[in-house]
């Protein structure tokens, strides 16, 4: 495989796995908003178990986005622009995005697994509004790093 | 077991969490200090992206047994502080000596496959090579269970908090 064809799979999946972060969690913000008609149980249910599968497919995600993030700076290699120029601290700044994005959603997971395993009284709960805040959150972590990441790329 | 317990999606988000969150802070570092340029430049695409697989695929083993070991009080919220980072550093040690052994077994045996009818290997500078690399692979992976640890019982209990507020009982 050339090297050009390498960096351009790299790249092409580093964009399809952050389109899966952004519109998952779009479908899931908008899912528990148009789902509220529903029987409180059942959009429980159905809420619970859509989280519960962009979660396992997220973290899929997150794997890949970093893994070719760093092919990606890999292509750069030497001519890697330094932490003092515009663009490193940009660089520097999408990276902290990242971690921060990282932290957030282990505790959205960590909720979902909790939400998930305790066989709630889901119709009890606020339910609705925690999953929108937290699925908005995420979305908009994620546009906030893939602004960055075109300002990165043609900026 | 317990629900909690029995998470798959826990075990697969953590561990993919803790390779992440390693990798990002390892690349921040060596770009800020500078070094990340020349590295990368010097390193195979496929090479990095095996290495890349192979400590997301060490990371969520030693995760998955530091999770199946910790007993059911992470659910209830309970969470032994002390227990859980000794539990931490020991699997991150052990996920060090892990990532240091693929690789390092495929070399020796490349050396001792493309070596057979020549020279012998410096037996004794292999050995003291492996083992000065195996304690420092021990070394990083508890700094870096400690830390990780440290991150994961915070989320944990913010999460317990949380789901506390919304009254949800801990049992069924």
């Amino acid at each position: 495989m050339t090297h050009a064809l390498s960096g351009l799979l790299i790249r092409w999946a580093h964009l399809a796995a952050f389109a899966l972060l952004l519109g998952g969690a779009i479908l899931l913000w908008g899912l528990s908003r148009t789902s509220r008609s529903l029987e409180p149980a059942e959009h429980g249910r159905l809420m619970l178990l859509a989280a519960e599968r962009y979660e396992t497919l997220f973290w899929a995600a997150i794997g890949l986005i970093v893994a070719t993030g760093v092919g990606n700076l890999g292509a750069i290699g030497d001519a890697l622009p330094g932490r003092e120029t515009l663009w490193g601290v940009r660089l520097t700044v999408k990276l902290a995005g990242v971690l921060v994005l990282l932290a957030f959603s282990l505790l959205r997971t960590l909720l979902i697994v909790r939400l998930k395993a305790a066989g709630v009284g889901v119709a009890a709960l606020p339910l609705a509004k925690v999953l929108q805040t937290l699925y908005v959150g995420t979305a908009l972590l994620t546009i906030s790093i893939l602004g960055l990441a075109v300002w990165l790329a043609h900026g | 077991m317990g629900p909690w317990r029995d998470s798959r999606l826990l075990e697969w988000s953590l561990g993919t969490f803790h390779t992440g969150f390693f990798f990002t802070i390892l690349v921040t570092l060596l770009y800020v200090t500078g070094a990340l340029g020349s590295l990368l430049a010097g390193l195979n695409t496929a090479v990095g992206l095996a290495a890349f697989a192979l400590l997301w695929l060490t990371t969520w083993w030693c995760t998955r047994r530091a999770l199946r070991g910790m007993g059911g009080n992470t659910w209830e919220g309970r969470v032994n502080f002390r227990a859980t980072l000794y539990r931490a550093m020991v699997w991150g040690g052990i996920n060090g000596l892990l990532f240091l052994i693929g690789p390092l077994a495929i070399f020796i045996l490349f050396s001792i496959v493309s070596l057979a009818g020549g020279n012998i290997p410096n037996l004794p500078f292999l050995l003291l090579a492996i083992l000065i690399g195996s304690i420092i692979a021990f070394g990083v992976g508890l700094l870096t269970g400690l830390v990780l640890g440290l991150i994961d019982s915070v989320l944990f209990r913010i999460s317990r908090r949380i789901v506390q507020r919304l009254h949800v009982p801990h049992d069924r």
